[in-house]
């Protein structure tokens, strides 16, 4: 369905800075993780793997072990999904061990994340 | 448009129009167009204070990150000494951490940090893991374990699988028992839980490898058949010296090995049991050679290759004798037949094309397809105990390869190249290849290797071998 012109592009205007920041802060936290994710383990998989976990993060960027959840994963064998949840979980442990460093002052925007992993390539793709 | 989360990108806002997909709100702008003027212009004020609320509140909506590019280098253990819980027991406390820790290490997916950086020591099985101490040296896994000796030679084992970083135990503690000379299986046993429950795959290395063990100058080699533990270990010696032995299969329960000798002057097929050492003849039809014997995946019947004349055809039939059945039926040579692992289907090479490729076709016979249409020569196909992949020793431009393909013949990858290489076999879990790779000229000698099939982790495993054949996982 197509919007009229003028809603349209007021829509846009109000969304467009927030999402410019918002990209800042996941690229800031996703290179935080990224240097901890090793899959090792799944060295030898070539199936997709998708696994879906959220993180809540406290004021200072610290977290317990209950602040991860595995909420959702595709692909691979049972016993496949478990290891790779292993390694996400071991990389925000080890990488987010002493708190991720995020700016106090936009808590509200990082409180929450939602984090996928992705494995190998999508079959489809 | 989906709220599927998994078709968002990382960092992808939903647009207003995009959230109506997820929430049916486009019925509001629907109605909004008929209203009057003015009405519609504070309809649109509305509507935009309404977007600036949405993005304040979106704002405040999870952050989405996508994360796709993993690092690959081998996860940092530590294995400390095992705790001797009696006295007798110290040198089987060191000798089985550094046989787990060896298995780890050498599966290419685990690398050992070495004891000289630890910060303090296992002391205590039950006593709780500082895992600050371990953190600090960068240990993601820790193995812990203890063993005490009982009467009669017996010791008995515990373990405790822990990740650091989450200072959680991975899976349940395990306690083996056994007798004091077994202890190195004992050791593979307690690996092979740690790769399982870090991998979610099943582990390999409590298992046995059959092969030729080859000695002697090129041109006169004594050949035996051997069997050793998966890391060249405990090697012992089934037949003598006395005659060729060539391609020895384990069955599947591991309890038997059929392989092929030319005692009598001519290839048959011997059946030898593991535990006794005795053995049978298996396909004894005057006239006629038999070579390349491979178990069905049930035990009960075997496949083998019978050359008549000029002609070798595959045959199959039961290890309680009978007559074989016929399988193939052409002119040319069809030879190294491989079950799929749920018994229906066969891989084998035939020149019939004119030129040596791969064949599948039915357990009992019938039309076979051909699967191999690279460049160059495919032999000694062999199924992947997963059933995904055919392992396969490939010849081309003077070059040998192992490599494996998907089993319609697509996805064909090559892991090694040598001046020969050949003969894979799998390891139980199907992630690990073994293979016959051996040098050139007069002095040249046949080692064992393994691969990952991932082409990574090439690694000699023992001297002066060919023919290798894996064991299942021993029970």
């Amino acid at each position: 369905m197509r919007l009229p012109a003028l809603s349209a592009a007021l829509m846009l205007a109000a969304w467009s800075g927030p999402a410019l920041a918002d990209e800042d802060l996941s690229e800031a936290l996703k290179a935080q993780i990224v240097p901890c994710w090793n899959v090792a383990a799944l060295a030898d998989v070539s199936d997709y793997i998708w696994m879906f976990v959220s993180l809540d993060l406290k004021p200072d960027g610290t977290f317990g072990a209950d602040d991860i959840i595995w909420q959702e994963n595709r692909g691979g064998t049972e016993g496949e999904a478990i290891a790779m949840y292993l390694t996400v979980e071991r990389a925000i442990m080890r990488c987010g061990r002493d708190g991720f460093d995020l700016p106090a002052e936009r808590y509200d925007e990082w409180r929450a994340s939602n984090l996928v992993f992705v494995l190998n390539e999508e079959p489809s793709k | 448009m989906s709220c599927d989360f998994a078709n968002m990108t990382p960092t992808s806002r939903k647009l207003p129009n995009e959230i109506d997909a997820c929430g049916g709100a486009l019925q509001f702008w629907d109605a909004v167009k008929g209203y009057p003027y003015m009405k519609r212009f504070f309809v649109v004020l509305t509507l935009v204070m309404a977007s600036v609320w949405a993005s304040v509140a979106a704002a405040q909506e999870p952050l989405r990150i996508e994360l796709d590019n993993p690092n690959i280098e081998p996860l940092p253990f530590a294995a400390p000494n095992f705790v001797a819980e009696t006295a007798g027991a110290d040198q089987f406390a060191a000798d089985l951490a550094r046989v787990v820790a060896a298995d780890l290490s050498n599966s290419g997916l685990f690398r050992e940090i070495p004891k000289e950086a630890f910060i303090s020591n296992i002391t205590s099985f039950d006593s709780p893991v500082q895992f600050a101490d371990w953190k600090a040296i960068n240990a993601q896994a820790l193995v812990t374990g203890s063993v005490s000796t009982a009467g009669d030679n017996q010791i008995v084992v515990k373990f405790r699988l822990f990740d650091v970083f989450s200072e959680q135990q991975l899976g349940e503690g395990l306690q083996f028992v056994g007798s004091t000379d077994g202890w190195r299986r004992m050791a593979h046993k307690v690996a092979d839980a740690v790769y399982s429950r870090i991998t979610g795959e099943g582990g390999y290395f409590d298992s046995r490898v059959v092969y030729v063990s080859e000695s002697g100058p090129k041109n006169a080699r004594a050949k035996r058949i051997a069997i050793m533990d998966y890391d060249g270990e405990n090697n012992q010696f089934l037949t003598t010296d006395q005659s060729i032995v060539l391609a020895p299969r384990f069955s599947p329960n591991g309890n038997r090995v059929i392989y092929t000798s030319y005692e009598t002057g001519f290839p048959k097929i011997y059946v030898l049991d593991v535990g006794t050492v005795s053995r049978q003849v298996l396909q004894d039809q005057p006239g006629t050679m038999s070579f390349a014997p491979r178990f069905a995946p049930d035990g009960q019947s075997v496949v083998y290759s019978l050359t008549t004349g000029s002609n070798t055809d595959l045959y199959k039939m039961s290890i309680a004798g009978g007559a074989p059945a016929q399988l193939t039926s052409d002119p040319t040579i069809e030879t190294a037949p491989s079950f799929s692992p749920d018994g229906s289907r066969i891989v084998f090479e035939s020149d019939r094309s004119g030129t040596q490729q791969l064949y599948v076709m039915g357990a009992n016979g019938g039309e076979a397809t051909r699967i191999s249409f690279g460049q160059g020569r495919y032999g000694t196909p062999v199924w992947s105990p997963r059933g995904d992949l055919i392992a396969f020793t490939k010849q081309n431009r003077g070059r040998f390869h192992i490599g494996v393909m998907n089993t319609d013949g697509s996805g064909e990858r090559l892991l090694t190249a040598s001046f020969l290489d050949e003969g894979p076999t799998w390891s139980p879990n199907g992630r690990v290849i073994m293979f016959t790779r051996e040098t050139s000229g007069e002095g040249g000698s046949s080692t064992l290797h393994s691969v990952d099939i991932s082409g990574r982790n090439l690694r000699a495993v023992r001297q002066g071998g060919s023919d290798p054949s894996w064991s299942p996982l021993l029970k």
